[in-house]
């Protein structure tokens, strides 16, 4: 978390530009097509790196398939699969082949499943997104809530306890999270039927699975930054001079806990998009997550190239907003370089 | 030679062809109608209704003879057909066939196809297409990547239609067998010619595949949902099904729910009709709750250890003895399975019709145990119990299988049994795609094992040192029985040369049986008429709703 502040703080210097939101976005379309380019630098990265991974490691799908011996395939017919599959090449001609494959839009063929990778990605990409979607909408509202009645609900009324709320949060499980919620709203009250995928309850509940856990870290750092703020000499002064909470806090504390709550958000939504597999799983979703979990099992490396590069490319293009975002949030920020 | 595919199984096509009001008096013993499927109770069956079934898992991808597993064929044998098949009883029947013929080496065989049967395409079934069919299934097709049925045998050499219902099957060298591994191999499948023209790619998207079943593919969503629909014109059952005409159900839908508790919370709320793979020790109480079970035992089917013969300390045959003589199978089934399991009798299950009842022969006994480990010297004990001979512990190591869950929970069980003897069991760790690879080494001890065994050849299959061969040593002697049973001319004769395939493996313990193996299934009480087949496959066509 420090390590993303750090960066964001150096960020801050590169950004800094004429004030304005429009007029620096206009000034820096050079800053913004070297960030672009960097991210799509990472992505073939990403997209290396998973290859390299796979292809280090011991087997290959095709073997862990047809060597089981229940098979009973001779090892003539598995060469000629692999042959067939291109996995008889060294690894940097199985390299270049992927590359090439990258480039020209085709990703190939499943190993496991021969159907087009872009097939398969493709239905899991519309799930992942409402899922991510709504859940983040749900953490970042869930953590609001929570920070609020944090700083405003006097002691007296238990206000302290809604900051135990997100350790308690970030402790528990989202496997455990959703069982429970299956158990008691769906099979003990039957709110929804565990099965009927295309309801909007099939989003919600998972939804909610996603977002308790999802809503701590956001909720912490929200929480924090709005008692930093309020320790600070101007709301001091602005308390003094009479100001209301409500005052307080939507031109004091809020701009300036933006900023951090903003890098968490960032950071979850990242979260959200990659790493929901046991919450599609109990759900019975299909997502990025379970398609990049069951790729890994079964070695599919076209398959899970392209999850692993398309969830990195989700990634990157949210930080790259983020980042963006700061100076047109913060003044300051636009400021800094032409002082 | 004319070839009868068995007196009572030619009885049963006979039934089939004068009606259902015969069929159901030609059975095994002539004593009972066609088989009651489970939960039939006393109602008439109704046309109508809809069923939603969880699977444990749904593919991405259904090209036939690139997919195989227990999750793939209760999917398939709703819409997929046969041209023989083993029944509930292990009886070999013809179904998409009507018998065959084969020449005294059994290099050549005739099958002969039934008329007045379609595919769901509008394509007819006749002898070209299956003669498709089997040059795919036999041979393969390298250029579309598509690899052959491995349990055909590598002579395979050519199907070719030479009449309009007659299909000439040749082989290079003598495989009397042929039949019994067309019926008990879930990838042999007839499936129209328009399916197995398409690429590999195309015939992995479950929407092309056009077969002859009582239900076809009305939609599909990869991992997530198949629904499938009555075929109105289907007229063609099994000899063993109770009912003739189309199926009762008008729709199917199949969903992909992985976790267990939550596919008996689903059956247990109502929300969903039928389940696969309750989890065993949930059975009792779903009985107690209305649900119908249905643990459908595949013949063969024995979870157990093959033991490396080449592996440290088994080459002594007093240690293997005393591992199988220490182990407490009904200890096992008591405290992991419900009282619908059993334990091993044998190598092979106690519904395989030719399969003997040896478990005198590897009883439960730790005295025995502990005597013939002392007089293989294992007489000295370590700190924590454990044998020892020379230093050196009496210390095995298994890869739990990736393939059965239930498989860590035994193996941990015998884990505590075996030290009680003063045998060490560790249980490694491998993830999923490399575990053929590492648990097949040949210094890994132990194997486990709970494959399906239809007919006699199979046990060639499992143990020959030019097959699927587990024991890592080959034993000519071995060899030898193995190969009478492989090429034994009738069933009567591979059935008689098995037995001493049994007895070996069990006498010389190469192998370790522990408890059947069932595919289990459960079902809410409104549905009746639910039935498996004899390779663990449910049937939905005799099943109907019962309001």
């Amino acid at each position: 978390m420090t390590a993303g502040l750090q960066v964001r703080e150096q960020d801050t210097r590169i950004l800094a530009g004429p004030s304005g939101p429009r007029l620096w976005l206009s000034a820096n379309g050079g800053y913004i097509a070297s960030r672009v380019g960097q991210a799509l630098l990472a992505v073939l990265g990403v997209y290396v790196l998973v290859f390299v991974i796979v292809t280090v490691l011991p087997g290959d799908p095709v073997s862990s398939q047809l060597r089981n011996p229940e098979n009973n395939y001779s090892e003539e017919e598995i060469a000629r699969l692999l042959a067939y599959y291109k996995l008889d090449r060294s690894v940097f001609e199985q390299l270049g082949i992927a590359l090439g494959r990258l480039f020209s839009g085709d990703l190939g063929l499943s190993i496991s499943s021969h159907r087009p990778v872009s097939a398969v990605l493709w239905e899991g990409i519309p799930s992942t997104l409402q899922l991510a979607g709504t859940a983040f909408v749900f953490a970042t509202i869930l953590a609001f809530l929570i920070a609020l009645a944090a700083i405003y609900v006097p002691a007296r009324f238990g206000g302290a306890v809604f900051r135990a709320f997100p350790p308690l949060f970030l402790s528990m499980p989202n496997f455990l999270i959703g069982l429970v919620i299956i158990d008691i709203f769906s099979f003990q009250l039957g709110f929804f039927a565990i099965n009927d995928y295309d309801s909007i309850n099939a989003l919600i509940y998972p939804a909610i699975t996603l977002a308790i856990p999802a809503s701590a870290p956001i909720a912490q750092i929200f929480l924090t930054a709005l008692d930093d703020a309020r320790a600070q000499q101007y709301s001091t002064v602005a308390i003094s001079k009479g100001i209301s909470r409500i005052g307080l806090f939507g031109r004091h504390l809020l701009p300036n806990a933006a900023l951090p709550t903003l890098t968490i958000t960032a950071i979850i939504v990242g979260d959200l998009l990659g790493g929901s597999v046991l919450t599609e799983a109990i759900f019975g979703r299909t997502g990025i997550g379970s398609i990049i979990q069951t790729a890994a099992t079964e070695q599919d490396v076209p398959v899970l190239q392209a999850a692993v590069t398309l969830a990195a490319v989700l990634f990157l293009t949210i930080n790259l907003v983020v980042d963006l975002i700061y100076p047109v949030l913060d003044p300051r920020l636009r400021k800094a370089a032409a002082t | 030679m004319r070839h009868d595919v068995g007196r009572r199984q030619f009885l049963r096509l006979g039934a089939l062809l004068a009606g259902a009001a015969v069929v159901a008096a030609c059975t095994r013993d002539g004593d009972s109608g066609s088989p009651a499927p489970a939960g039939s109770g006393n109602s008439e069956p109704k046309p109508g209704g809809e069923i939603t079934y969880l699977n444990a898992h749904l593919n991405q991808g259904y090209a036939q003879q690139q997919v195989s597993s227990w999750h793939v064929l209760q999917v398939w044998a709703q819409f997929v057909e046969y041209l023989f098949y083993y029944d509930d009883e292990g009886a070999l029947l013809p179904h998409l066939a009507s018998g065959f013929t084969h020449n005294a080496d059994f290099t050549e065989f005739i099958i002969t196809v039934r008329e007045g049967i379609t595919f769901s395409n509008g394509e007819k079934l006749d002898a070209a297409a299956v003669a498709l069919n089997l040059n795919l299934q036999g041979l393969g097709d390298d250029s579309r990547g598509i690899t052959r049925v491995a349990n055909l045998p590598e002579t395979f050499d050519k199907a070719t239609a030479i009449s309009a219902t007659e299909v000439q099957v040749r082989l290079t060298a003598p495989f009397p067998a042929l039949i019994p591994v067309l019926a008990g191999t879930s990838t042999t499948g007839i499936l129209a010619p328009a399916t197995l023209k398409l690429s590999l790619e195309e015939q992995s998207d479950l929407k092309n595949t056009y077969a002859t079943g009582p239900f076809v593919v009305d939609s599909w969503k990869p991992n997530k949902e198949i629904v499938l629909v009555r075929r109105d014109d289907y007229a063609w059952p099994r000899p063993d099904s109770a009912h003739q005409g189309p199926a009762y159900l008008d729709k199917i839908t199949i969903q992909q729910l992985s976790e267990a508790s939550l596919r008996v919370g689903a059956l247990d709320s109502g929300q969903v009709d039928l389940i696969h793979y309750p989890q065993p020790s949930e059975e009792t109480g779903l009985v107690e709750r209305g649900a119908t079970l249905l643990n459908s035992f595949v013949p063969g089917s024995v979870w157990g250890l093959h033991l490396r013969l080449g592996a440290e300390h088994l080459d002594d045959i007093r240690v293997r003895k005393a591992l199988t003589h220490a182990i407490n199978r009904q200890e096992i089934v008591d405290t992991l399975y419900s009282s619908e399991w059993k334990v091993a009798t044998g190598p092979l299950n106690s519904s395989t019709p030719w399969g003997l009842d040896l478990s005198d022969r590897f009883a439960y006994n730790p005295d025995l145990a502990n005597r013939l480990l002392d007089e293989a010297g294992w007489t000295g004990r370590d700190k924590d119990g454990y044998r020892t001979k020379g230093g050196r512990q009496l210390y095995f190591f298994e890869y739990p299988s990736v393939f059965i869950t239930t498989s860590r929970d035994d193996l941990a069980l015998i884990a505590q049994q075996w030290k009680k003897v003063g045998v060490r069991l560790e249980l490694k760790g491998v993830d999923f795609s490399n575990y053929n690879t590492v648990a097949q080494q040949d210094s890994v001890p132990l194997y486990e094992i709970h494959w399906a065994a239809p007919h006699p050849v199979y046990l060639w299959r499992w143990w020959h040192s030019s097959q699927q061969n587990q024991f890592k040593k080959p034993s000519a002697e071995f060899d030898r029985i193995l190969e009478d049973v492989a090429t034994a001319p009738t069933d009567a004769e591979a059935f008689a040369a098995s037995k001493k395939a049994q007895e070996y493996v069990i006498d010389h313990a190469y192998f370790i049986p522990v408890h059947e193996f069932p595919q289990n299934f459960a079902a809410s009480a409104k549905l009746k008429g639910i039935g498996a087949d004899g390779y663990g496959r449910i049937r939905l066509y005799d099943t109907w709703l019962d309001s």
